[in-house]
């Protein structure tokens, strides 16, 4: 499919132009979603009205390119501005159904995935959202700070106060297990 | 935050990746239908073109009883006469194009330049970001190399803990990473000056940011100052203590970082942020700027202006210091001829339509530099960004340099003096680069 020429019709109003657009990201999209808010309808919710904007704006976007990145800003900052109506009410937790993902190692995965959404549970969306566009979506931390609109400094702030609540550490695959100081990792 | 009480758990990247799509459970939304019925119904806001833009002038114009032609003999004479004076100006400029980009490039990394140093023997850079960070070396500030991998210091990047800084020397190069300084005389060979095991004052995560001044060396990271002669031997600062709101906060929920530091004349500032967030809307958080001031880099005070809201960087020339930041929604600049008592300069200098940020400052020979990144947005599209450069002989009057289109499609992360005129560093299209003052081509 020649992504341009459907960006060119759903600029010129085509609305099923669009859709396939945006069906290229929406799993992503709407995982991203749930892992902010922790509510499936809420996440559609989020989906919907940031895809709205994204249509309502689409001439305004010069690169076709970009769209997926701007899809993802317009997402995270859906589920924030959700969030803030919904402050001091109760969440539902969405329970994950681990059986529908065979993996090889499934135990530590499984594992993996329990401690994530225990901890996930820990630190407030504004902090989740850091975290799900840095390591789920795999943005660069000045991608990450561009698509919140704060600054470089301040993502990275928040993201390793995030990681430090969520008692985890990063590192390359080959340096784990993680060593205890920074100067036997390093030196 | 260790209300768990549990230890914490090392995650490769992938496996965090792999574990928060797990978390979220796999994606099956079945109501895209409903988006594509959704933007059925309603209409997208135009995109203007300037044919657009003539309709309603022609229909007013038709309205008024003026013939179209009339109306498009006039147009017509205005674009003639604009090109004309466009013709006129062009040829009247004879100085060389004011900046020169170049393009860092790597078999393999993309990224941003994150750290820039001059030194008598030519340019550091350390390039990356989610990518394994390297280190490139120029003698010109054209052609780079990079430095062959595989060998000490092992840098960190943006996925682990941040990457290193760099500051050239007279006889070279400094590198500050986590909490360990190394020495390389051309970029190419280091050897580590000092770090934790050998120096129990550079105690975790160490100086993040160091300059020439104070006894040799002064350095800041975290909520700490710290002192050296040359580098091998650090002793730890008296520092302000944190404002009241930050320190109010159990430490487990604070986050402070002095990110940078600047010596002038016998003056040193160090700036940064300290973060919390706010005790009845926690996914809020309070960012407050830090600046210190010190006379000999072991003692400091606090003298952030009320009306800073982020300082971004500081830059210390012969006339005293700039700092950038921001004050409420507006980019801002200020000056202080002793780096503690700050006037803020240029009001409305700094504006634009979207979304500036003034991420770096330097001072040259010639005055001072701040540069950043201004995001050309279309409503709530913002997907470019452009490098944007101001520059004043006195720090007070400012004025910006044009845009260009080497500067579209980029963002600029640190400015730095070098001879006569000052290099940025920052990214385009994706990739390391910088950007290269005319007076120093």
């Amino acid at each position: 499919v020649d992504l341009t020429r459907l960006f060119e019709r759903a600029s010129q109003g085509d609305h099923e132009a669009f859709g396939v657009l945006v069906g290229e990201h929406l799993a992503r999209l709407d995982t991203a979603a749930r892992l902010i808010l922790r509510d499936p309808e809420l996440a559609r919710d989020a989906v919907q009205e940031a895809t709205l904007r994204a249509w309502k704006n689409l001439r305004g976007l010069r690169d076709p390119a970009r769209l997926g990145a701007w899809l993802h800003r317009l997402t995270v900052n859906a589920c924030l501005d959700i969030a803030r109506k919904r402050r001091g009410r109760v969440l539902e937790i969405e329970l994950t159904p681990f059986h529908d993902a065979p993996v090889p190692d499934a135990t530590s995965r499984v594992a993996d995935a329990l401690y994530v959404e225990r901890m996930l549970a820990v630190i407030d969306p504004a902090q989740r959202a850091v975290v799900v566009l840095h390591f789920y979506l795999d943005l660069t931390l000045p991608e990450t700070a561009a698509a919140l609109g704060i600054p470089v400094g301040t993502a990275k702030s928040r993201l390793n106060r995030a990681l430090a609540a969520m008692r985890i550490s990063v590192a390359d695959e080959n340096e784990l297990p993680a060593a205890a100081t920074a100067t036997e990792r390093f030196a | 935050m260790n209300r768990l009480n549990i230890p914490p758990r090392g995650f490769s990247t992938d496996r965090l990746h792999a574990a928060l799509g797990d978390v979220a459970g796999p994606a099956r939304p079945d109501y895209l239908s409903d988006i594509v019925a959704q933007a059925g119904r309603v209409r997208q806001r135009p995109a203007w073109t300037i044919l657009e833009r003539w309709l309603p002038l022609d229909i007013a114009a038709r309205r008024q009883g003026v013939p179209r032609a009339a109306v498009l003999f006039a147009v017509m004479l205005l674009l003639v006469a604009l090109l004309v004076e466009s013709v006129v100006y062009v040829g009247s400029q004879t100085r060389p194009a004011p900046f020169e980009r170049v393009v860092i490039e790597t078999p393999s990394v993309t990224g941003r330049v994150a750290s820039i140093a001059v030194s008598p023997r030519g340019l550091l850079a350390v390039v990356g970001g989610d990518e394994p960070t390297r280190l490139a070396v120029s003698s010109d500030g054209r052609k780079w190399t990079l430095v062959p991998e595989g060998q000490p210091p092992y840098l960190s990047n943006d996925r682990t803990f941040g990457m290193p800084t760099v500051l050239g020397t007279d006889g070279g190069f400094l590198m500050l990473q986590l909490n360990e300084v190394w020495m390389s005389e051309n970029g190419y060979d280091w050897r580590r000056l000092a770090g934790e095991t050998t120096d129990p004052d550079l105690t975790w995560p160490g100086p993040d940011a160091a300059t020439a001044g104070g006894p040799g060396l002064v350095g800041v990271g975290d909520d700490k100052g710290w002192y050296s002669v040359d580098g091998s031997d650090w002793s730890s600062a008296v520092v302000p203590p944190l404002p009241a709101e930050i320190q109010a906060r159990p430490e487990s929920e604070r986050y402070v970082g002095m990110t940078g530091v600047t010596g002038a004349g016998n003056g040193l500032v160090a700036w940064g942020i300290a973060e919390v967030p706010l005790a009845d809307k926690p996914d809020e958080h309070l960012v407050v700027p830090l600046l210190w001031a010190s006379r000999d880099g072991r003692m400091w005070i606090d003298v952030v202006d009320p009306e800073m809201d982020s300082v971004t960087a500081v830059a210390g020339g012969p006339g005293g210091f700039v700092a950038s930041g921001q004050a409420g929604p507006e980019a801002a600049v200020w000056f202080s001829a002793d780096g503690e008592t700050w006037e803020r300069v240029s009001d409305g200098a700094f504006t634009s339509p979207v979304d500036l940020h003034l991420e770096s400052a330097a001072a040259t020979s010639a005055g001072y530099v701040v540069v950043g990144g201004d995001g050309l947005c279309l409503s709530t599209s913002c997907p470019d960004q452009d490098v944007v450069i101001w520059t004043s002989a006195d720090g007070r009057s400012w004025s910006r340099v044009p845009s260009a289109d080497l500067f579209t499609g980029a963002k600029a992360y640190g400015a730095l003096a070098w001879g006569s005129g000052f290099v940025v560093g920052g990214a385009y299209d994706g990739k390391p680069a910088i950007w290269i003052s005319a007076s120093q081509q």
